[in-house]
């Protein structure tokens, strides 16, 4: 019965405050979508990297800070570098899956709802207007 | 017997609500004001949301995917590029309402929302 209540709780608290697994993506400076208008092939270097974003409640309350922003800071290409064709993915990926299925069945997921977020892009060459 | 049947059913639906924000077009879409090497010309400020039905638990995706990225890039129209832009994923109220109630927990069903913001500007050359 106090599990039911408490679930019914976290419920109503969710469909309150209405903001569950939000993530917001924000881009460093020398990042981007699409390319600029000088893109050179040349000397394109992929990279992706993918990391697990915590989440406590069903999603109600983020318990690590960091988000897509900080994952492509550490892909910093340095000066005169870009990154350029960037995409950033969020879903329920395997492990977030396993570990909200086992701790408390499938209700384990109103305690602890990791989410993966996924970004790739190309680091570039940048020079301004092509010159 | 229950626990791993619903463990085997869930796994294989492992990356269920998936939000992919992409672009491949000639366009550029940034989060900062300025754009390296080019003068920005303001143009209009834009905001927009889009809303994706799933069937059991994110595993079957109906319609277009979600995508932030694609959504910014159809607001530049005949102009050059965003800047400003803002990204943001995840569930709101009603989102969270139709996955939690009607959707009985997401087992049957839920939605997931996408967020875009920015300005839609020209470059011209810095001299």
């Amino acid at each position: 019965m106090k599990a039911r209540t408490l679930l019914a709780a976290l419920v109503c608290a969710s469909l309150t405050t209405g903001c569950l697994f939000t993530a917001r993506h924000e881009l460093p400076a020398n990042a981007v979508f699409g390319k600029f208008p000088e893109h050179s092939a040349a000397g394109e270097r992929p990279f992706e990297d993918s990391g697990m974003k915590n989440w406590a409640l069903a999603g109600f309350v983020p318990w690590t800070g960091w988000g897509s922003q900080r994952m492509l800071e550490e892909h910093d290409p340095g000066s005169g570098l870009r990154i350029e064709n960037l995409a950033i993915e969020t879903r329920f990926g395997t492990w977030d899956t396993i570990i909200w299925v086992f701790p408390g069945f499938f209700y384990g997921y109103y305690l602890w709802a990791p989410r993966t977020v996924e970004v790739s892009g190309s680091v570039v060459h940048g020079q301004a207007n092509g010159r | 017997m229950r626990r791993w049947t619903t463990l085997l059913l869930v796994l294989s639906l492992s990356g269920c609500f998936t939000v992919r924000h992409s672009y491949e077009g000639d366009h550029l879409l940034t989060s900062t004001p300025e754009v390296e090497g080019y003068k920005v010309r303001h143009v209009r400020h834009f905001e927009g949301h889009d809303r994706q039905f799933f069937w059991i638990h994110g595993g079957f995706p109906v319609g277009e995917d979600l995508n932030g990225a694609e959504q910014a890039a159809r607001e530049i129209g005949d102009h050059d590029a965003v800047v400003n832009l803002q990204l943001t994923d995840g569930q709101n109220v009603t989102d969270a309402f139709i996955t939690h109630i009607p959707c009985i927990l997401s087992l049957l069903c839920g939605t997931w929302s996408v967020w875009v913001e920015g300005d839609v500007v020209d470059l011209e050359e810095a001299r």
